[in-house]
């Protein structure tokens, strides 16, 4: 998936984007019948953890929702958007 | 009452107004393998894509294409799944799985549902029976079926889409092995706690089962459906108690007559 990464003890650098990023999903809502109905884009609280970081995903596969994204980040975030491989946790 | 639920009774109480009572969902209604399973007794959550899915926080029911922010349960007994975080909403997929049948498109690692409450199952008393008709669109190494949102054991899982495991609060593991999890099937997952047998049923069929000397805890089921399942699922049910083959058949029976898959 792909995803902007934060340091774990960046909180609020993570939570300060993902409310932006709420915020225009919200001012988008009924805009060509987009609908949206979270309380929060992301949770820093339950967020994947990739290689130490916090995972934010954009959810590049949702192409309404992804532009919409793409509207709030700055050239800065949007360049360090990365693909973030699925864990390969062992329970064996 | 909820949006779906059939009408059993629209009276005038004492106070004044209008009561509308809604009939049991899983009593009622039927055909299609939709509404009405063929054993509710001890059915703890009745999930079915076809029905109540919504866009929102109970209001609007989802159509192809939109995000899941809740699902109601059909066992009756509420076990609600929700979805507050955005941005690990499922997909709403109609006419995904078989003619016409709706299904949860799960796209994400991060995607996932919270129950509104703890799914509680006493381990140690009740056994478990989990019928699931899902498919995978990916090989990741772990998917949770049924979890915890700490994502800490207690749990039912599948790993490399060839094994399902059950696991307690102590994180030891017992699995049996499944086919490839890349196929649409009609699957039972079953716990047999008095002996510590797990058996593994595809489309009615037993597939393998095994035993391993274990003390069972609570299950507290937190979650579903996630963390690393990239795919399409359709009708879930959970049940608290332990279906023999005959009954597994016939509830898979029951089940194919929505899906046709064998």
């Amino acid at each position: 998936m792909k995803a902007i990464l934060f340091t774990q003890e960046d909180t609020a650098g993570f939570n300060e984007l993902q409310e932006r990023i709420h915020l225009h999903m919200i001012s988008k809502i009924g805009v060509d019948d987009f609908k949206y109905s979270g309380s929060c884009w992301a949770d820093a609280a339950t967020a994947y953890v990739y290689e130490d970081q916090l995972c934010m995903p954009v959810n590049e596969y949702e192409p309404v929702r992804y532009n919409y994204i793409l509207e709030v980040l700055t050239q800065q975030e949007k360049d360090s958007i990365v693909d973030v491989p699925i864990s390969d946790e062992n329970i064996e | 009452m909820i949006k779906g639920d059939n009408i059993l009774n629209v009276g005038t109480p004492a106070g004044g107004g209008i009561s509308i009572i809604a009939n049991d969902p899983v009593t009622s209604g039927g055909g299609g393998g939709g509404d009405s399973p063929p054993i509710t007794e001890e059915l703890q959550l009745y999930i079915n894509p076809d029905a109540d899915v919504y866009s929102d926080t109970g209001t609007t029911l989802a159509v192809d294409g939109d995000s899941i922010r809740q699902v109601n349960d059909q066992s009756g007994n509420s076990n609600t799944l929700e979805q507050a975080t955005a941005s690990s909403q499922y997909l709403y997929a109609t006419d995904a799985l078989g003619t016409g049948n709706s299904a949860f498109h799960i796209l994400a690692y991060a995607d996932h549902m919270d129950f509104a409450s703890t799914l509680s199952i006493a381990g140690p008393d009740s056994s478990l029976t989990f019928y699931c008709v899902y498919y995978k669109t990916n090989s990741s190494s772990i998917s949770y079926l049924f979890g915890t949102t700490d994502g800490n054991f207690n749990r039912i899982l599948e790993y490399n889409n060839f094994r399902l495991y059950f696991q307690d609060d102590t994180g030891v593991t017992h699995f049996a092995t499944i086919t490839n999890t890349s196929d649409l099937a009609i699957r039972t997952f079953t716990l047999d706690t008095a002996t510590d047998t797990i058996a593994v049923y595809e489309n009615g069929s037993l597939i393998d089962s095994s035993t391993s000397a274990k003390t069972w805890g609570d299950f507290n089921f937190d979650s579903f459906w996630g963390a690393g399942f990239i795919g399409y699922v359709g009708n879930v049910l959970l049940y608290s108690d332990l279906h023999d083959a005959t009954q597994v058949a016939e509830v898979s029976d029951w089940l194919n007559t929505k899906y046709s898959i064998y």
